[in-house]
């Protein structure tokens, strides 16, 4: 009598990513060709935890069929083409080894695919000519853009080892690489935070301060592995309720005037004036990575970081920690806004009525 | 406001005398001045001493004119001169020269047209007198000089009671700002059919407005740049289309998103955006050009043109597009000289720059930027040598082939230019001058 043979189920992820990504393609109107869908997916998987030299690096690719049609109607572009070549599936991942190092400080990798002559061109290309200029994505995906039908998609890591691919049409395929439950991360809310951030900033400078906070927080939450962040009153009742309530934290003596800067920008025009801007900015960024919550006046001045809210303890039916500390903070009712966005990517937002 | 308040016009000017001939006779009618003031201007040209006379009145006149101006906001002022170094802090008399001081004072309808003419051939009469160079020379102002500067400070300037930019202007600027025009409004309508001159000063209000505005006002501002801009474009001056390009640059990297949507929009309407500069190198060249330009104008510019053109021409002869009208303006302006003469070494050097220039970009000028080209235009109708020496650039920039490329008006100046025909050059470009302002 034999052993019968165990029975053996194979679950690609693989194919159904791919296959899913070849739906991407096809709805966004990418030209039939073969090898970019295996490309991309090498991408993918490279930029789910791209790692060099030991350090994580967060580049995002831009892949379209005419990059100088797409960017025909944005005000400036930088470009440095690093490589052309034949579109090989190996081509994508090897232009992407050369150009992920320098795809930091508003660069973004972009792969033009040419299928009538069968070549790929990749290099770098920025939007930004100065703090204050809008992001990349949002003038070429966001509501800066317009549908100039070109087929186009942008490739980002939007949490640990979680993948977005956003298309022209205003899709997008989230991959992710782990096998954890993860809500589809379908809207973005870093906007809507931004607009809470800056809500009672002078009327002559919300919308710059809105846009400059929206590109801090888009740049500073890529780049940690989840945050905390909260938006309180402007007004001294608020803010002493906060200080009382919110003793466990890191409070600046001289809360960082993010608009106080943006308008020196302005009035001054020097390279100085533009640089005390990005230096504030950096930090800010980091005070993002810190544990605990990072606390903005709506009037974009930030308070404090590395907060600690009592959580309301596993009862509280939320698992993770950061979970339990964003519903502490929305029960605390010291805050108007809350924001949480977990190491997956996943962001949750609450504003008070 | 009614069909006819559209269109703006500043006031004639007080009536002097016809026969009035002397500082007594003319001087009176300066109602800015006190007695005791008017008393001083007249004692003075009874000593002699013409130039003191009318150096006093001069100034005089130009600040009463900035104070006009000054009243619309200073940041408004600096949005229409496209200097983004003037805003609400800025002294308007330490950054105001007499010629921008004049030219906005035309287009604002503090002064009429008529106005405007007397009172930069009276600037032009003064920068030369009062030059390092009339001083070596030996030249003084003299009495009929001295009277010409006078009358037209008093008729234009020192002789009204009020004097404010336009009320239409106003009502229009307000308009402009508080609501959404309609296509069929009757006031949309006349401006479509108005001159050059009104149009250019809407849309550099309206764009003004975008850089700097906020709330309701530039959201109405934004809906008017996208009614008008698609109805204006097939016939607007190239140097307005760039401002526009150069306004959703401008408001882009600000992080204005609201203006920048609105002028992107505009934009996506006229499919104008080859006339939004590539990169900052256009604003370096457009400086640098408008610096030799407000130099001309101004004091001493035998001397000031010099070091000014020498640093327009060392940035390079590969001149953005953006910056070509305004380089080659700016060339044009000091090769060309005014009434008095021509500082020939700014005028080498200028030389080199012309000829630094490609020839697509010379042909793009003539086409596109000459007719329009009320600087250029004014010397070439009024300054006897200008025709002259325009004609030899020409001859030495137009080949054979290329006159084919020569379109519309553009193509009557060049041609008469190619055939070294000085009147036919003046009569045409006073046509091209009248066209542009009535």
């Amino acid at each position: 009598m034999t052993a019968a043979h165990p029975t053996v189920s194979t679950q690609s992820l693989r194919d159904h990513v791919l296959s899913n990504i070849e739906g991407v393609l096809w709805r966004e109107s990418f030209p039939k060709c073969d090898n970019a869908p295996i490309g991309i997916l090498t991408i993918v998987d490279a930029v789910a935890a791209y790692h060099e030299e030991g350090k994580e690096l967060y580049p995002r690719v831009l892949i379209t069929t005419d990059l100088d049609g797409l960017l025909k109607s944005v005000p400036f572009a930088h470009k440095i083409e690093i490589r052309r070549a034949n579109i090989t599936s190996r081509e994508f991942p090897d232009a992407l080894k050369l150009c992920a190092p320098l795809a930091t400080d508003g660069w973004v990798i972009f792969m033009e695919i040419d299928t009538h002559t069968d070549q790929i061109r990749s290099g770098l290309v920025s939007l930004e000519l100065s703090e204050t200029s809008p992001t990349f994505y949002r003038q070429v995906f966001g509501d800066l853009s317009y549908d100039t039908g070109i087929p186009t998609i942008y490739i980002a890591n939007i949490g640990k080892r979680v993948v977005a691919i956003d298309g022209r049409s205003g899709g997008r395929l989230v991959v992710s690489l782990t096998l954890r439950d993860h809500a589809t991360q379908a809207v973005n809310h870093v906007q809507e935070l931004a607009r809470v951030i800056s809500f009672s900033c002078e009327d002559d400078h919300r919308d710059t301060v809105e846009n400059f906070v929206t590109k801090l927080l888009e740049t500073g939450l890529r780049d940690c592995h989840g945050a905390l962040i909260a938006v309180v009153k402007d007004d001294i009742t608020a803010i002493e309720i906060l200080k009382n309530s919110l003793t466990d934290g890191t409070y600046l003596e001289d809360p960082i005037d993010t608009p106080g800067h943006l308008k020196n920008c302005e009035a001054e025009r020097t390279p100085e004036a533009f640089t005390r801007a990005r230096l504030f900015a950096d930090i800010v960024k980091n005070m993002l990575s810190f544990d605990g919550i990072t606390v903005f006046t709506n009037t974009a001045r930030v308070l404090a970081y590395h907060c600690f809210v009592k959580d309301s303890g596993p009862g509280s039916g939320s698992t993770g920690a950061r979970s339990r500390a964003y519903e502490a903070m929305i029960g605390s009712n010291i805050f108007t806004c809350c924001f949480c966005r977990s190491q997956d990517g996943d962001e949750r937002i609450w504003e008070s009525k | 406001m009614t069909t006819t308040d559209l269109i703006w016009r500043g006031p004639s000017g007080v009536q002097l005398p016809g026969d009035a001939s002397t500082a007594g006779a003319i001087v009176p009618y300066a109602q800015a001045l006190t007695v005791k003031q008017q008393a001083s201007v007249v004692q003075a040209f009874e000593r002699g001493a013409f130039d003191m006379g009318a150096e006093y009145v001069w100034r005089r006149a130009m600040i009463r004119l900035r104070s006009s101006l000054e009243s619309l906001g200073t940041k408004f002022i600096g949005e229409m001169l496209g200097n983004p170094d003037i805003d609400e802090f800025t002294n308007i008399e330490a950054v105001l020269t007499d010629y921008q001081t004049i030219t906005l004072s035309g287009q604002l309808g503090v002064i009429n047209s008529t106005g405007t003419l007397k009172l930069k051939q009276a600037l032009e009469v003064i920068t030369h007198f009062f030059s390092r160079k009339a001083e070596q020379d030996g030249e003084e102002l003299s009495a009929v000089d001295g009277i010409q500067i006078i009358s037209a400070c008093v008729k234009y300037v020192l002789g009204e009671h009020d004097l404010g930019v336009a009320v239409e202007f106003s009502k229009l600027r307000d308009k402009l700002f508080s609501t959404t025009l309609q296509p069929s409004d009757p006031q949309v309508q006349q401006l479509l059919s108005s001159p050059t001159f009104y149009v250019r000063t809407v849309v550099q209000v309206l764009l003004s407005s975008a850089k700097s505005g906020d709330g309701a006002q530039l959201e109405n501002s934004l809906a008017n740049i996208n009614l008008f801009l698609p109805m204006l474009w097939p016939n607007m001056p190239e140097t307005d289309r760039w401002a526009v390009g150069i306004a959703y640059r401008d408001v882009t990297s600000e992080g204005r998103i609201l203006a920048a949507k609105g002028l992107k929009q505009a934009l996506l309407k006229v499919g104008g955006f080859d006339y939004v500069p590539e990169t900052l190198r256009s604003t370096t060249y457009r400086k640098a050009a408008k610096a030799v330009i407000d130099a001309h104008f101004n004091f001493n510019n035998f001397y000031t043109e010099p070091p000014l053109v020498s640093t327009l021409l060392r940035l390079g002869s590969t001149v953005p597009a953006p910056a070509v009208i305004d380089c080659i303006q700016a060339y044009l302006v000091v090769i060309l000289g005014n009434h008095y003469g021509i500082s020939y070494r700014a005028a080498d050097l200028a030389k080199q720059g012309i000829n630094g220039i490609a020839p697509e970009r010379w042909m793009y000028y003539l086409n596109a930027a000459i007719p329009t080209d009320e600087v250029v235009l004014h010397k070439l109708s009024y300054i006897e040598r200008a025709a002259g020496l325009f004609s030899e650039i020409v001859k030495d920039k137009v080949g054979p082939a290329d006159r084919d490329q020569l379109k519309g008006a553009a193509r009557k100046l060049a041609l008469a230019a190619l055939e070294g025909n000085a009147p036919r050059i003046r009569e045409v470009a006073k046509s091209l001058l009248n066209k542009l302002n009535s």
